[in-house]
């Protein structure tokens, strides 16, 4: 497999975060609808649908070419959340989602844990994937 | 559009589209994912058992953060 390694990456990169989609909008969805959570959800569902596996991809196309190659592919990953947080941050305000204050709050808190899951998911789901499809 | 229309427009069709049932994948990556699974298992180092076990313990301390987890995920 020498061809298309680009979009072999994106593949790769964007599988994780699509699989793991079942998992996101089962929880969002028994949140607001058999829970009742007082938060429009479904405003800002199309940041996990569509936006985070679609960086995922590009990002793991954009480390075939990142003179961070030289660096662990965990590392790489965990970079992405200090670009995927503000541009959620953004999605939120764009179509007004009410972000709880306990979000706000514990941002400080919450956002090591967000690197620490990206490092992991990026070292071994990514790095596993990216070895089937030859662009490890 | 007469019968000899319809024959002509068929005919192009099917010139146009090829039959399907011959066509087969160039390659299949499932034998690789299968032959990958059987191969070594992967091993953790220390350092990510031990950030894995950090951020268990702390999503159980402050579940609040549970959402804004699986809003980036």
């Amino acid at each position: 497999m020498s061809t298309h390694r680009f979009i072999r990456a994106y593949m790769a990169g964007s599988i994780v975060p699509t699989a793991f989609l079942l998992v996101v909008m089962t929880a969002f969805t028994l949140a607001r609808y058999a829970y009742h959570v007082p938060l429009p959800i479904e405003r800002i569902v199309v940041f996990p649908m569509a936006v985070v596996p679609n960086m995922w991809g590009l990002w793991n196309a954009l480390y075939l070419v990142s003179p961070a190659r030289r660096l662990a592919l965990g590392l790489h990953g965990a970079v992405l959340p200090f670009i995927l947080a503000p541009a959620g941050f953004l999605v939120a305000q764009f179509v007004n989602f009410p972000i709880p204050a306990v979000m706000v709050d514990g941002f400080p808190f919450g956002f090591p844990v967000v690197v620490i899951v990206y490092y992991l998911a990026w070292k071994y789901l990514v790095g596993f994937f990216n070895e089937i499809v030859d662009v490890s | 559009m007469n019968e000899r229309d319809d024959d002509a427009l068929q005919a192009a069709l099917k010139r146009a589209m090829p039959p399907m049932d011959e066509i087969d994948l160039e390659r299949d990556l499932w034998p690789r994912l299968e032959r990958r699974l059987a191969s070594e298992p992967v091993r953790f180092a220390w350092l990510d058992w031990g950030l894995a076990a950090a951020a268990i313990l702390w999503l159980l301390l402050f579940p609040e953060i549970l959402l804004p987890l699986l809003y980036h995920l």
